[in-house]
């Protein structure tokens, strides 16, 4: 008898370690998930869209806030030192990556969605002449 | 608490982990709603790698741009959606763009918008012409 309350004891425990492990994935994931989701920590509304073309792994974030500020990755800059960064970025990639199938690092567009379209359009020409020619916007999925 | 009978016909202890089994059901649910939304919270891109952000005011340009593009866009500031520079409401847009797109080889579109228009409003015409078909979409800057 003493054993079988032992057994239940034990899948007691067991079932208690178990919710212990999902609470704390499941904190982790909240927690990490900005940082899981986001190549950068500047914080913007991108728009929402259905067609979604584009896997952002391994990107190089522009992100355009509110208030059209411009940021490279987390650094806050002007076009012209954009330009600078995305040529310098892309050399670097090319060094590390010659054998790269795409050839350049994709450059992603991350702009808040209330942002004027002049706005982007010129971040787009910095980025382009920063000699990227693979652009996209970041989205997130639309679910209806 | 509810009590179990063993097999041998004897009663046994309290079923100490029917609380425990909901406690993991609900930590396991969490993380499985949690999972289930990434998708809709991870952000992809809509490539306008192609794009050309040229000069719509340099007409031999154009004109070999357009060569096989049937659908050219142009969003105004005031609201206004023109097609091949005809204003369009959004239900001629819907029955036209597919329309003229099927007549295209390359499925190209496009789309130029005035400096105001409000960067979400660009991304959505962007989703609309790739939803309806369009194989790139080619961003078009105006002016000089």
């Amino acid at each position: 008898m003493a054993k079988a309350k032992g057994g239940e004891g034990e899948v007691a425990q067991a079932i208690f370690n178990l919710a212990n492990i999902f609470a704390f994935i499941f904190i982790v994931l909240i927690i990490a998930s900005k940082q899981m989701f986001q190549s950068t920590s500047v914080e913007v509304e991108v728009p929402k869209a259905r067609v979604i073309e584009a896997d952002l792994e391994q990107s190089i974030a522009v992100s355009i806030k509110k208030d059209r500020t411009l940021y490279f990755k987390d650094k806050q800059v002007d076009l012209q030192t954009l330009t600078q960064l995305v040529k310098q970025a892309q050399e670097e990639y090319k060094s590390k990556n010659p054998d790269a199938e795409m050839g350049e690092q994709l450059v992603v567009i991350r702009a808040d969605k209330s942002v004027d379209w002049k706005t982007v359009l010129d971040a787009i020409d910095a980025v382009k002449r920063g000699g990227s020619k693979r652009i996209t916007l970041a989205v997130i999925k639309r679910t209806t | 608490m509810p009590k179990r009978r063993m097999e041998h016909g004897s009663v046994e202890a309290e079923v100490p982990a029917a609380g425990l089994i909901s406690l993991t059901d609900v930590m396991g649910s969490l993380v499985k709603v949690f999972v289930l939304t990434i998708p809709f919270l991870v952000e992809s891109g809509i490539f306008v790698s192609r794009s050309m952000a040229a000069k719509l005011n340099r007409p031999i340009q154009q004109k070999q741009v357009k060569t096989d593009v049937k659908v050219s866009i142009h969003m105004r500031a005031d609201g206004v959606i023109e097609l091949n520079k005809k204003p369009v409401t959004q239900e001629q847009l819907e029955d036209l763009v597919p329309k003229l797109l099927a007549r295209s080889i390359e499925k190209n579109a496009l789309l130029s918008a005035d400096n105001e228009v409000v960067y979400d409003n660009v991304v959505q015409m962007i989703d609309f012409l790739k939803s309806k078909g369009a194989g790139d979409v080619l961003i078009m800057k105006r002016g000089g």
